[in-house]
């Protein structure tokens, strides 16, 4: 029998520690720990990213995994559609530039920063635009008038084939006129994936009628020719990556296989969430599935990644539930998802309604433990669990509270009594910022306290408003979302503070006010809120430090709910229409694939 | 085919959905534990093994409306002083998707 060192011409390595760098994957080694051989091996999977910005379909795409972009689609069957765009930094999504036309069922290629969007529904449209990375400008027309085709290639070398109502045609784009093809698409159809370039194409499965085909073409550049046939028919528009020596088709019925210039080979990654009828970007081992549904509309974004890393998207799952439902209440900002703080409230109307009992969780269950001194609603906290601070709130506007994991006591007053404000930091350095003082003007006052009474700071806020949120610490404070002074709508500026002066950083891309957050100053996470008051939204935005894009949205949307932890274990519980909800952020992970070898 | 499903189960808290549920279909909860969940399989199997009363989309607007004017009711019953609060907002009609 062949030795390993006969085969590889050199022999395995003992090692106490597992090797964590991706391009360790395929060597074997021998754990002298835990006695084993292991090898670090490629797993194919999808996971769950930052949802986009809206419930579309039918949307174009470009780019890649980590610069993606989709544009135009339709919120559900017969709705209305948009022009919006979005862009994907492998996070999450911002905003971009509108589109001149509002359109779904469109050819979409190229890159985030020089993408193409041509032709769609309604009316067969034959507009081109071309995106910079910022604005959409318009370009060559396309020859016919269609809709639910395909495309791909470049900005200045772009490919498009089949759609309605001419589901053979194939057309050139130099960059800024259409031109036909030498070579039409044998298998006319619409609802297609086309893949590769301009002169080396890919296009597969679809329809133009009952049934749905497997049938694939490569192009050359002049002829199109039938090859190699997928093995699973999937539905209408599903997605596709890749060039034409190496692709993959995936999509309902969730399956994923790939091409390799030859033959389609079925593959064992699954889509979370079976759809199509969305946008996709990115490659064959790196690649995006955006929106869609069956026949309808969501937002969700998954990854599929073809890797030596196995990679977890972030999510929302329930947690225990509240012994009293409430919002409005002070949490413990500064303590950890397991054990966590909620301190007085409100279940009104009828207003006030206030709740004065006061919960601890301990990552499964809530427990009722002493009540604090003066029940309240409105109010902001701090600390953790077995050293929080509440403050604010109505209808003692400027009392303080320290707890110490049994008992309460009154401490120095804030200097500037007021409700809806924000809250962070320590029991023995803790930040309040912004509220309602009593007067017509909502403020943007900050005050710091020290342990035993709170000094104004000479920092405020750059926006005055309440239903701010916050987190981090008193010397680097994070704020976000409120609600500002007249004309009182939601805010979306958020601010950094330094323990001296508050400055503007990037704001939330959906203004909302009463929402939750949680994380440090750099790093952070705003879920839910209102956009207007009482509308409840399901929005997460992730924020790096300098800008902010969407995460992946609670289950339950709700205002005025207590929040805490971090962004890698975030805690959400109570407010309104929430009840006594809880949910608890998990984080997405990334760790290298270790297998330990086995003879079976 | 219907995008979604509807079905109305109590929230019983921890584990009544996980992170790994979320990743697997669309879940979105709702006044009066209505609950929406992708029209796919595992959607499906969550809302039998929560033990949900299925309902069709008419059904589970019904299920909602009837609490959000419940809440609006009391709301509209408080006094004016009451309804003065800024942030004591009427509760606003949810329309299923």
């Amino acid at each position: 029998m062949s030795t390993y060192r006969e085969i590889h011409g050199k022999a395995v390595k003992s090692l106490g520690t597992d090797p964590s760098a991706e391009t360790d994957a395929g060597q074997i080694w021998y754990n002298t720990s835990s006695d084993t051989f292991k090898s670090i091996v490629n797993s194919a999977t999808f996971s769950s990213s930052g949802n986009y910005l809206a419930e579309l379909f039918g949307q174009g795409g470009a780019g890649s995994q980590t610069a993606g972009l989709s544009f135009a689609g339709a919120g559900s069957p017969g709705s209305t559609v948009v022009n919006t765009t979005g862009e994907y930094n492998g996070y999450g999504w911002v905003s971009g530039g509108n589109m001149g036309t509002a359109r779904r069922s469109l050819i979409g290629c190229g890159t985030q920063t020089a993408a193409l969007g041509s032709t769609g529904y309604p009316g067969n449209k034959t507009d081109t635009e071309e995106y910079d990375g910022s604005s959409w400008t318009g370009g060559g027309a396309y020859p016919v008038g269609q809709e639910l085709g395909s495309g791909c290639g470049t900005q200045t070398a772009a490919l498009g084939c089949g759609g309605q109502p001419t589901p053979n045609t194939s057309n050139e784009y130099n960059g800024s006129s259409w031109t036909a093809s030498p070579g039409n698409l044998n298998d006319g159809r619409s609802f297609l994936q086309c893949v590769g370039t301009q002169t080396a194409a890919l296009a597969a499965g679809a329809r133009d009628s009952s049934p749905l085909t497997k049938n694939c073409e490569e192009y050359d550049g002049s002829t199109w020719t039938s090859v190699n046939s997928l093995n699973t028919s999937r539905d209408l528009v599903s997605f596709g990556a890749g060039i034409q020596t190496n692709a993959i088709s995936y999509g309902t019925p969730g399956s994923l296989e790939s091409y390799d210039g030859t033959n389609w080979t079925n593959e064992p990654a699954t889509m979370g969430t079976a759809r199509n009828s969305g946008s996709n970007a990115g490659s064959a081992s790196t690649a995006l599935a955006v929106c869609g549904s069956p026949g309808g509309a969501t937002s969700l974004t998954e990854e599929y990644n073809n890797t030596a890393f196995v990679i977890t998207g972030g999510a929302w799952a329930s947690g225990g539930n509240l012994n009293e439902g409430r919002f409005g209440m002070a949490p413990a900002k500064n303590a950890p998802q397991t054990a966590a703080l909620c301190a007085s409230g409100t279940e009104g109307p009828p207003w006030p309604g206030i709740v004065t009992s006061v919960e601890e969780y301990n990552g499964t269950a809530w427990s009722e433990e002493t009540n604090n001194t003066t029940g309240r609603e409105s109010m902001a906290g701090a600390g953790t669990q077995t050293a929080a601070l509440i403050f604010g709130g109505s209808p003692d506007t400027d009392a303080t509270e320290e707890y110490d994991g049994s008992s309460w006591t009154n401490v120095g007053d804030l200097n500037t009594g007021r409700i809806h404000i924000g809250g962070c930091g320590l029991q023995t350095a803790g930040l309040c910022f912004g509220g309602d003082p009593g007067s017509p003007n909502k403020t943007g006052a900050t005050e710091e306290y020290n342990g035993s009474a709170w000094t104004t700071s000479p920092g405020t806020l750059n926006t005055p408003r309440n239903t701010v949120r916050g987190c981090g610490i008193q010397t680097a404070a994070l704020a976000a979302g409120g609600n500002t002074n007249p004309p009182n709508t939601s805010s979306a500026s958020a601010e950094e503070y330094n323990g001296t002066a508050w400055t503007a950083t990037g704001s939330l891309n959906t203004a909302r006010q009463d929402g939750g957050a949680c994380g440090v100053q750099t790093n952070a996470i705003y879920f839910s809120g209102d956009i207007v008051p009482g509308s409840g939204s399901v929005l997460t935005e992730a924020y790096d430090g300098t800008s902010w894009v969407s995460s992946n949205n609670v289950a339950t949307a709700r205002s005025q709910g207590g929040s805490a932890g971090s962004v890698a274990a975030g805690l959400f519980f109570g407010g309104g229409a929430g009840g006594n909800a809880t949910e608890e952020f998990t984080g997405g992970t990334s760790t290298i694939n270790v297998k330990t070898l086995t003879q079976s | 085919m219907a995008h979604f499903i509807y079905g109305v189960a109590e929230n019983t808290g921890k584990g009544f959905f996980t992170a790994e549920d979320r990743r697997k279909f669309f879940l979105r909860g709702y006044p009066a534990n209505v609950w929406m969940v992708g029209n796919n399989v595992d959607g499906a199997m969550w809302l039998a093994e929560k033990g949900a009363s299925e309902k069709t989309k008419s059904e589970a607007q019904a299920v909602v409306d009837a609490e959000v004017q419940a809440s609006q009711a009391t709301w509209d019953a408080q006094t004016d002083e009451q309804k003065a609060d800024p942030m004591n907002t009427r509760p606003v009609d949810v329309i299923l998707p």
